[in-house]
């Protein structure tokens, strides 16, 4: 019995079998630590998220030019990698807002920023979005006024039209009326325009004879314009506005205390 | 003296440097304006930044590489042997090596400075300042990578040395404003042990991250630091040539 138990002793696994064991184990470990970590995806936000202060300093140290190029090409493309194509209305403006004032610590002198910010992010289908951009281009614009004052044309544009509040557009474009810089004739008279859409039209009277009190050299074709503002646009030749006109202009000392 | 730079030009042009740097430098300008030309605005700066980072990146390693497995081939090779039986002394060999990668650097930053120039039209002054600090940089690399291959025995650890020397010394201002302000980078408790460490590696690296900004070549130099690019040069390529040198007269054959 003892001769026949010890014969009936199975084979030793040849050195193939365990090779091929270890490899059937080390599959099955691989397909578990797989199911594992199924649930870990790349952050496919709509909007990436900002990067830490200390990473930017970091690399900005290096070459800040580089990395805002960098940076802003990732601001642009945001949404639409990965083969998606994201609504405006989807994205996280508050976060955008950040990544405008990021990216203007790196270079506040390129117009990317403000040129993405204004004419991109700012057609968003919801409109109160809207809000966030027009707060980046009036205070991109207060870095330089003398070289940024369009984006802040943009941002009047932005409240006028797209966002509808003429209070706030008619805000920055007194600021816009008082850039210290040589703007054009139109950017000066932006808040008489303004006070037009609002019914203003003694207030707008008074800004367009301000400009024509104080400026020097108008060119012809700009005096024509202004004369055909207060003419047929604001109809100054009527007794009644002009009545009311003065009247204003005798309050405007008292009002401006 | 000529000889032996002959000799590393030869050498480069064996191993087909002159065509990889070229080949490699076309495909990241021809990337930088593809991915220039898909930005919003600004295309032209898009593609000559990414052009002149890109290519700046790519040259030091490329240098790096190249020199720290030509020497460690002259020393198997026993070439070294061969020049150093010549009537010339040790030191002048090693000059005239060091003379030679630079005349390899100069070729190649003359390469970027006909493609930056030509095809993206970057602001002159701010060109010529981006090429010249960008040239003295290459100068320190070089004397490092040729330094590391003469100590080191292996062509792979010198290769990774100088990767980690070069990225230190462009994260220099980063690790020298937080040894200033510890307190501005939240979240980073300020450490001794750390603080020191940095302190003292920070005086032995350069500062390369003050060189080849790129944005002098967008919006121009500024003017200012011209002379930190030639003295760091002139301080610290000798310190190296004398590191490797002191190493390289010890050496038996």
């Amino acid at each position: 019995m003892i001769s026949r138990a010890s014969n009936s002793k199975p084979k030793p696994y040849t050195q193939e079998q365990w090779l091929l064991a270890g490899f059937v184990l080390f599959l099955c470990l691989q397909g578990a630590l797989w199911f594992y970590l199924k649930p870990f995806r790349p952050n496919m936000a709509i909007v990436p998220p900002l990067p830490a202060e200390r990473t930017v300093k970091a690399f900005a140290s290096s070459d800040s030019q580089l990395y805002f190029r960098l940076l802003a090409m990732r601001l642009q493309n945001a949404g639409d990698t990965f083969g998606r194509n994201t609504p405006l209305k989807n994205y996280d403006y508050p976060l955008l807002h950040r990544w405008f004032f990021l990216l203007d610590t790196l270079d506040v002198k390129s117009g990317f920023v403000p040129a993405v910010a204004g004419y991109y992010f700012g057609q968003t289908q919801h409109v109160e979005d809207v809000r966030y951009v027009i707060d980046y281009l009036d205070k991109h614009y207060d870095t330089d006024p003398q070289k940024n004052w369009w984006w802040l044309n943009h941002a009047i544009y932005l409240s006028n039209y797209r966002l509808h509040d003429k209070q706030l557009a008619l805000r920055l474009a007194y600021k816009l009326g008082t850039t210290p810089a040589e703007v054009p004739m139109w950017a000066r008279q932006m808040p008489a325009f303004i006070h037009e859409q609002l019914g203003e039209k003694e207030q707008a009277f008074m800004i367009i004879e301000n400009i024509l009190k104080t400026s020097k050299d108008i060119p012809d074709a700009e005096l024509n314009y202004m004369q055909y503002f207060i003419q047929d646009r604001l109809g100054f030749l009527d007794k009644d506005l002009k009545a009311r006109t003065d009247a204003l202009k005798k309050k405007a000392p008292a009002n401006a205390h | 003296m000529y000889t032996t730079i002959r000799y590393i030009l030869l050498t480069a042009m064996r191993d087909w440097l002159f065509a990889a740097i070229t080949l490699g430098v076309l495909l990241i300008v021809a990337l930088s304006i593809f991915l220039g030309g898909t930005a919003l605005v600004e295309k032209q700066q898009f593609a000559m930044v990414l052009s002149a980072g890109g290519c700046r990146i790519f040259l030091m390693v490329g240098l790096m590489i190249f020199i720290c497995f030509h020497v460690r081939r002259a020393f198997e090779n026993r070439e070294i042997e061969m020049f150093i039986s010549k009537p010339m002394s040790r030191f002048l060999f090693l000059v005239c090596y060091w003379l030679g990668f630079s005349v390899l650097a100069l070729l190649f930053v003359i390469l970027l400075i006909v493609i930056l120039g030509s095809l993206f039209g970057a602001n002159v002054g701010g060109l010529a300042m981006w090429s010249l600090s960008l040239f003295l940089e290459a100068l320190i690399v070089a004397a490092f990578a040729l330094a590391c291959a003469l100590i080191l025995k292996s062509a792979v650890s010198a290769v990774l040395t100088s990767f980690i020397f070069y990225t230190m010394a462009r994260l220099m201002g980063f690790m020298l404003a937080f040894l200033d302000k510890p307190e501005a980078f939240h979240g980073v408790a300020p450490m001794k042990i750390t603080d020191f460490v940095m302190a003292m590696t920070a005086v032995v690296i350069p500062r390369l991250d003050l060189f080849g900004k790129t944005e002098w070549l967008v919006y121009g130099y500024d003017g200012t630091g011209l002379w930190v690019f030639f003295l760091q040069a002139a301080i610290y390529v000798p310190l190296l040539l004398f590191m490797g040198m002191y190493d390289f007269t010890r050496k038996q054959f």
